[in-house]
Order: C-alpha cells, then sequence, then structure tokens
C-alpha cells in the first residue's frame, strides 16, 4: 500500500504545482524520481518530526497542500502537540501519512509500536481518520484528500483484507459526498445466508481480520461494515446503522477508547435502541519486549471490552 | 522610506503610555505576562508603527513567544490598529481574547501561539510557500531567548542556513532565564550570523528596521531587560507572570522612566 501510495502521489507531483511533500528520512526511495523532477517541492526534511509539522503547518498557511510522511510513533507521538496546535486549533490542513500503523513494525520492538495512535488523534478531534482496506481503496481515498485539500491522517497498513466475495454481498455503500466518484464512509455487506441471528461486525481498518475471534464472529453475523474514514459523519452515520441489531462487535485493532466515547455518544440519540450486547475487540495495551509477529500480537494479546 | 521617522521623544512616549496600560490592565483582570511584554514592546512597537503607521507595507507576523500577547494587543491598541483585544483581553465575554497570542486579533499573525517553540517552524513553513510562490512578503518571527532552548529552533535553524528565506527572526534577549545550559547567545552566534542590538538605544532600533527591510533571512538579538522602564523592578523573576496588586500598582506607575538612549 505504501508504494502504490507514494507512486500515486508522485505521479501527481509534476501537474499539481500546490502539493508539497515533506518526508522524515523515509520513503527517500520511491519518491527518488519525484524529488529529481520537482526539488523545491520534495523535501527530505530530516529526522525532526515535531518541525516538519510545524513548516508544514506554514506552508498549509501559504496556500500549499503539504503531506508529511513518517512512521508513525514518531509523527503522532512525539509532533502530538504540533498536531494539536499547529494544524488542528489553527485550522492548517495537511495530509499526515503514516507507516507502522499499531504493530506493522512489530519485529522492531514498542519503540516502533504505535496502537494508540486513532484514540489520541480523535481525543484532540482531528476531524478525518483513514485506514484504508485495500490498495485500491486507498488510491481513491488518497486522490479525495489532495483534490479537497482536507485535514487528514492517513494510517497505511501493511495488510489488505478484502471480504470474500463468495460469501457476501455489498449491499450499501455511504459517501463522503454525494458524487459516487468519492471515497465510502463505509460499506455495509449482507451475508448470503439469510438465516443468521441478527448480528452485526463493524470492521475499522484492515487489522481487524487478525483480532481474536474475528472469523467465528463473522461467521454468525448477519452483516458486515467496513470503516476506511472515520470522521464526525462516519460515525453518526454508523451509529444510525448499528441501532437496529441485537448484538454488536466492533473490530478496533488499536486502543479503541476515544472511538468509543465518540460513537456511544452518538449512540444515546437513539431512545429506543437496546442491543443485548456491544463488545469491541482490540489489542491489550502492553509493551511487547520481545519479538512478535504483528499478526501474533493481534490475535494472542487481544481483548474484549463490553460496552453496553 | 526605508527608515523610521517617528522621533525619539515621540516614542518615549508610546513606550511610556504602553508601559503604563499594560501594568494598569494586568492588575485590573489579574492576569498577563507584563515581563516578557514590557521588553518586547520596546522593539516591537517602533517596528509595528514604522511598518503599519509610516508606511503600509506587507508583511506576517508570528509572535512565537505567545504569552506576549498582553505587550502586542497593548501596541495595537496604541496605535489605533485594533482596540479590541486590549478592551477585550481576559474577561468574562466569550469572545474575549485569552492570555496568549490569538490570530484573531491582528491580520498579520500567522498563527495562534502560546505553547513555546511552534512558531519558527510555522514561519518558515510559510516563508517558503512565499518563495515558492516568488512573492516578497517577509514573515517576522518573534522569540523569546529562553525559548531557543526548544528543539524545534535548533533543528529549523539547520533548514535556515539553507533555505534563504525572507525571514526575520527577532529574538527578544531579556536575559531572564536562568537554566543550566550553555550561554545561548554564544552557541548561536558560533555558527550563524547573528544582529545585536540594543533595545535602549533609538539608533539601533532604527537599525533593526532597516534589517527588516532588507530582502532574505535575518536574526536580530534585540537586548532588552524585563521592566526595565520601571525603576527598582527592573529584571526581577517574579515579574515574569507576576500580577501587580493595586499599591503595587501604583509604586510601579511612580516609577516608570522610559530608557531610550541615542
Amino acid at each position: 500500500m505504501r508504494n502504490t501510495l507514494l507512486k500515486n502521489i508522485s505521479q501527481k507531483l509534476p501537474t499539481m504545482r500546490d502539493i508539497i511533500v515533506l518526508l522524515g528520512d523515509l520513503g527517500t526511495f520511491q519518491m527518488r524520481e519525484a524529488r529529481s523532477l520537482c526539488p523545491e517541492r520534495v523535501i527530505n526534511f530530516g529526522i525532526m518530526e515535531q518541525s516538519m509539522i510545524g513548516f508544514a503547518a506554514g506552508l498549509s498557511k501559504g496556500g500549499y497542500y503539504p503531506i508529511t510522511y513518517s512512521i508513525t510513533p514518531f509523527l503522532v507521538d512525539r509532533a502530538y502537540e504540533q498536531i494539536k496546535i499547529d494544524l488542528i486549533y489553527n485550522n492548517n490542513n495537511v495530509l499526515i501519512l503514516s507507516a507502522g500503523a499499531s504493530f506493522d513494525y512489530s519485529n522492531l520492538g514498542p519503540t516502533h509500536h504505535c496502537p494508540h495512535d486513532v484514540s489520541n488523534l480523535l481525543s484532540i478531534n482531528h476531524p478525518c481518520i483513514v485506514h484504508p482496506f485495500t490498495k485500491i481503496e486507498s488510491i481513491k481515498i488518497c486522490d479525495y484528500l489532495i483534490d479537497h485539500k482536507k485535514q487528514a491522517y492517513f494510517r497505511i497498513s501493511t495488510s489488505e483484507c478484502e471480504l470474500d466475495n463468495s460469501k457476501f454481498k455489498k449491499i450499501k455503500k455511504l459517501f463522503l459526498e454525494k458524487a459516487s466518484k468519492k471515497p465510502n464512509f463505509f460499506e455495509k455487506y449482507e451475508s448470503i445466508n439469510k438465516n443468521r441471528k441478527n448480528i452485526l461486525s463493524v470492521l475499522f481498518g484492515p487489522d481487524s481480520k487478525f483480532l481474536n475471534n474475528y472469523e467465528q464472529i463473522t461467521k454468525r453475523s448477519r452483516n458486515l461494515i467496513t470503516v476506511p474514514i472515520i470522521t464526525p459523519k462516519t460515525l453518526k452515520n454508523l451509529a444510525f446503522e448499528i441501532q437496529n441489531y441485537d448484538e454488536i462487535f466492533l473490530f478496533i485493532p488499536y486502543e479503541p477508547s476515544s472511538l468509543i466515547s465518540k460513537l456511544l455518544n452518538y449512540l444515546t440519540n437513539y431512545t429506543s435502541f437496546k442491543p443485548s450486547l456491544i463488545k469491541a475487540i482490540h489489542p491489550k495495551n502492553i509493551f511487547f519486549d520481545n519479538s512478535y509477529m504483528k499478526e501474533s500480537i493481534l490475535n494472542n494479546f487481544s481483548e474484549e471490552t463490553k460496552i453496553m | 522610506m526605508n527608515k523610521l521617522n517617528l522621533e525619539k521623544k515621540i516614542l518615549k512616549q508610546y513606550l511610556e503610555e504602553n508601559t503604563k496600560q499594560i501594568l494598569q490592565k494586568a492588575n485590573s483582570i489579574k492576569s498577563g505576562h507584563i515581563g516578557g511584554s514590557v521588553s518586547m514592546s520596546q522593539f516591537l512597537l517602533p517596528i509595528i508603527y514604522y511598518l503599519e503607521i509610516e508606511n503600509s507595507i506587507e508583511y506576517r507576523l508570528v509572535l512565537s513567544k505567545g504569552h506576549a500577547s498582553l505587550g502586542l494587543y497593548s501596541i495595537l491598541s496604541l496605535l489605533n490598529i485594533n482596540k479590541i483585544p486590549f478592551q477585550n483581553y481576559c474577561t468574562n465575554d466569550p469572545d474575549s481574547f485569552h492570555g496568549h497570542t490569538c490570530k484573531n486579533s491582528f491580520n498579520k499573525l500567522l498563527a495562534s501561539t502560546g505553547s513555546l517553540g511552534h512558531g519558527l517552524p510555522i514561519a518558515m513553513g510559510y516563508s517558503y510557500a512565499q518563495k515558492l510562490s516568488k512573492s516578497i512578503i517577509p514573515t517576522i518571527c518573534i522569540m523569546g531567548d529562553g525559548e531557543l532552548q526548544e528543539g524545534t529552533f535548533w533543528e529549523s535553524i539547520l533548514h535556515f542556513a539553507r533555505m534563504k528565506l525572507n525571514i526575520k527572526i527577532i529574538i527578544d534577549f531579556n536575559d531572564s532565564i536562568d537554566t543550566d545550559t550553555l550561554k545561548i547567545d554564544e552557541a548561536i552566534k558560533s555558527f550563524l550570523e547573528v544582529h545585536e542590538l540594543n533595545a535602549f538605544s533609538y539608533s539601533d532600533l532604527k537599525k533593526g528596521i532597516e534589517l527588516i527591510n532588507a530582502n532574505g533571512p535575518i536574526i536580530i538579538f534585540f537586548r532588552t531587560v524585563k521592566l526595565a522602564n520601571v525603576k527598582n523592578y527592573e529584571s526581577k523573576p517574579q515579574w515574569h507572570a507576576g500580577i501587580p496588586n493595586t499599591l503595587e500598582l501604583s509604586d510601579m506607575l511612580d516609577k516608570i522612566n522610559i530608557k531610550l538612549e541615542d
């Protein structure tokens, strides 16, 4: 997904003259051609994520749309205050591309893990968090964000997750904008087996498939919803959708607290809504000072939190 | 056009009025960082007077030492540029201006600031955007000397030396910080060209304005002192964010004595 996205951005650079790419000494190989073609607009900014986000804020103020790229914890954790103040408080739209969602760099240890990125960004009201399920979806969303110069956090995962077409049919798409070319908020799928119980599984990003009991629960679910983009509008629509089920399973492959609290906030609008169960399945919040594969961390160290 | 025309005598009157109203405001609303606000005003008042009143020069400003908002708002009010932020500083009004710099207060400001170390990267990014767009609008970034300890200053300076932007970094060097570090001015001067000016010298203030007018990257250290213009209250740490009570205020007002050599 990473190479696909960087290639997509490289191709846009010569003609879209208001894009500036700032690399945190990552992606220089993939961006080498674009860098030689547009040296003023592809900058290897160096290993200084805080200044990189601040600089991006200034570029945005000056009419450009900066795209910053580095490893997740160095962008989200180290430059957290810059994202909070320079981007969100000061309304400077920047596309943050981050590589290494949750445990993509699992073998490199806890210094390179970042399972709390989404939660932390939601808690400072970041308006648009993206975790696409496939390469095709990632391109579509990236194009949309660049065309509209959105404030966005783009979480690139090493895995993809395409639902099995033989078992589910797509029944609903909800769009970010009305035009159908725009990327989806979420897609809703129905099982071809109509006799299943009134269960809904909601997948937040492609790594959902590694969480414990994913197979068993989705096999029992009548409907699945995939959520590639989290915005306030997504959560509002999602709350509307999930009020119709008896049991809801939220597959959240990262620290889920802010996401759950925001979703609950919308769910309280539906007073007649009485599910027998809402459960979040998510990774445990611990440090892994051993070498585990990403799949193994998400599967063996996942936790179920009963919400309702 | 390239020189400040404001007479020394008038500047002194402005500085006196500005110091008075900063102290009175802090006393009346029990808020504000008076030390840095007064020290910064010593050079910012003539600079804004030159840019806004004597000329109308296009520029952008980042007040990276955002806690000196009271100083900026006081100047804007005194020079009749925008009276609202000073009038409505830290009141109960929902539209009031809080204790750190809000970009809505002044159309030249690029950012709302407060947390130290954020201003320079934003100013550099904006200035880089201007360079790409072939614009010559200068960006002025005002920092405190304590703020120079922030990592973002040292990070940004690595790009500053290469990018050749039309940016003016002005340091309010009031030397009130007492940390166990290297002498930061000596460290910076060891590898960068710095213009050291005395903010209590009329001719140095004029020189500073000439430097701001010149195209290209400039670093100015304006040597200032917190509450230098209030006799017996100079350079005391308690007046960084301390609020004078009514007795102290009346004593301070009695002791205002504007320092401005030729």
